[in-house]
């Protein structure tokens, strides 16, 4: 979960990621925010996310997203 | 019978009296009941495409939901190194069940809509090489098409997606389709929001009644009085297009940009109204979208259902096709990091604005209308570092008041400049009305006389007073949902609101022999 957070902080330093836990819900993260948070997945854990896994609540938060990265592993 | 007519209203009074009466186990076939009897009043001819489309779909789902239940088990009981395997071939089989309702749905409206300006393009194409023309046939467009064909394939989308089940009931799923209040100008809702609201049946709430009815009046209001007064200087300028100039054409857009507004969001508020009477939420499908600061966020607050559904079934999808990773990884790896980056952000925003474009209508004026907004959309991304610099260079407070009027009246400008190739009548059209726009000779005496813009003076008062409370209310809602805040008010405050409101929109409003128009996405 630390590489995710650190790969969110480098590239959206403006956004306290430990402490937002609805993203989404609450329009922090747009549409093309999501799709760099993909690449940046793919590549970091050799997964593809499909899109079954391309919901608002797989990436609320951190939490939500290193679940969704287990899943796909 | 149009959604802004005394027999639609008495058609929702009909419905509402059967909705609350017959049992909440039976409500579900009221609607499909009720959605059946709009058809056959405002288009019976319509209905054999919409069953088509609802059929071919609800019977693809329930194949993929049937090869999901199969596999399912079969995977959990597989070893684990045998799971991928059995996945994809289930995936596999599910694809073909969702190609084949995304065909019918898809080609319905590819025929429907297109069929008449391909060939017309294709003529022109075989005209250029001295080849014989091939006949034109131009079918019947079918009532709501272009919206009951977005929600039949986001339902079929989901259920591929396993977002959720396949629906058992082809009476709940046509109930949805079909739904009266949405089918025609949308909002463009999903299939599991409208079923969660159904399930268990809804219980009679004055509340909501009430509630409705407000919102149905404030949409009347804006169809009536705002969007269709100012139909009658728009129509004029865009009609005679070609002996005006300046200003006056810069007003006809702007105005028709105000119109449209009202006309859509009039349309949209009236049949939520009658949604909330039923108890159902439709989806938001407008927030103030002209106090946008930027393209992107006016996209935002614009025809919001529409714009996600671009966004889930469209954006997405493009944004982690194969095609689009493996040209990124292989420019990538060129040394091409930028470009690859660019690609990755920009061509599934191209592909969107195309489809929207196309989606609006079969004429290229649309096509260009879409590709001027990819254009700003992708502008904007691309150079928002270097505006961003500017601004700290320039040490401008972007959070004062007045750069924020600024950005909205900046964003507020680019819009207008799309909507006249969304309300010219064809491309060339459009570009004469722009170069006519540059024109001056303006003659300053003439502006602020209503027979300038075919007004007599009353209208013109009357026109401009019915947008200013337009404005003043979409501006108090930007900071406090007014309804609830009134419906938290005394009744006298209510019932001296709701006189005024229908007094205003009996003695102002356009309506009765020889006035009043359609809706104007009606035609989408």
């Amino acid at each position: 979960m630390e590489q995710i957070l650190d790969m969110l902080k480098r590239e959206f330093p403006l956004i306290d990621f430990d402490r937002e836990k609805h993203l989404m819900t609450d329009g922090i993260l747009d549409s093309l925010a999501v799709v760099g948070i993909i690449a940046n997945l793919e590549e970091m854990f050799d997964i593809s996310v499909t899109m079954e896994y391309i919901q608002p609540e797989n990436f609320e938060s951190v939490e939500a997203m290193w679940a969704m990265v287990e899943e796909l592993q | 019978m149009s959604y802004h007519s005394i027999q639609f209203l008495g058609f929702v009074g009909v419905v509402l009296l059967v909705y609350y009466t017959v049992g909440r186990r039976r409500q579900t076939a009221v609607i499909a009941l009720s959605n059946l009897a709009f058809y056959a009043i405002v288009g019976l001819k319509s209905l054999p495409f919409l069953l088509s489309t609802a059929l071919a779909t609800f019977f693809a789902a329930k194949r993929i939901g049937g090869i999901y239940r199969e596999t399912d088990a079969v995977i959990k009981a597989a070893e684990p190194s045998a799971r991928k395997q059995l996945r994809a071939e289930a995936k596999a089989r599910a694809k073909k069940a969702l190609i084949a309702g995304m065909v019918v749905a898809i080609g319905l409206l590819a025929v429907c809509k297109y069929a008449a300006f391909a060939l017309e393009n294709l003529n022109a194409a075989l005209g250029l090489a001295h080849l014989p023309q091939l006949p034109i046939f131009r079918l019947l467009l079918p009532l709501g098409i272009s919206f009951y064909t977005f929600m039949a394939l986001s339902y079929l989308l989901d259920v591929y997606w396993k977002r959720y089940p396949a629906e058992e009931s082809p009476l709940s799923y046509f109930a949805y389709l079909s739904f009266f209040p949405h089918v025609v100008q949308g909002p463009i809702d999903r299939y599991n929001d409208f079923k969660r609201q159904l399930e268990g049946g809804v219980a009679f709430s004055y509340e909501k009644l009430a509630s409705g009815a407000q919102l149905m009046m404030w949409g009347f209001f804006k169809k009536l009085v705002v969007a269709d007064r100012l139909g009658l200087f728009v129509d004029a300028a865009f009609g005679h297009w070609g002996q005006r100039r300046g200003f006056v054409l810069i007003a006809a857009v702007v105005t028709y940009s105000i119109q449209i507004y009202a006309d859509f969001s009039g349309c949209i508020d009236i049949v939520t109204g009658v949604a909330e009477m039923m108890g159902i939420s439709l989806k938001r499908n407008f927030n103030h979208p002209y106090f946008s600061r930027s393209m992107g966020e006016f996209w935002r607050r614009w025809h919001i259902s529409l714009q996600e559904w671009f966004k889930d079934y469209i954006y997405f999808p493009v944004s982690t096709s194969a095609f689009v990773k493996n040209t990124k990884r292989r420019w990538a790896k060129a040394g091409k990091t930028r470009a690859a980056e660019l690609f990755g952000s920009c061509f599934p925003i191209l592909v969107v604005w195309l489809v929207s474009g196309i989606w609006h209508g079969a004429a290229w004026k649309y096509v260009v209308w879409g590709l001027f907004h990819a254009a700003l959309l992708i502008g904007s991304a691309i150079l928002e570092p270097v505006f961003n610099g500017m601004n700290r260079r320039l040490k401008i407070n972007t959070s004062h008041f007045a750069w924020r009027a600024w950005q909205m009246l900046r964003t507020f400008a680019l819009c207008c400049l799309g909507r006249v190739f969304f309300r010219a009548d064809d491309l060339r059209t459009a570009f004469g009305i722009l170069r006519r726009m540059a024109r001056p000779g303006i003659v300053w005496a003439k502006v602020f006389r209503p027979s300038t813009y075919g007004m007599t003076i009353d209208r013109a008062i009357v026109s401009i007073v019915a947008v200013a409370v337009l404005i003043v209310v979409d501006a108090v809602q930007e900071r406090i949902p007014i309804r609830q805040t009134l419906n938290r008010r005394g009744i006298p405050l209510r019932w001296v609101l709701a006189y005024g409101c229908l007094f205003a929109i009996i003695i102002f409003g356009m309506y009765g022999h020889g006035y009043g128009s359609a809706f104007i996405y009606e035609r989408y």
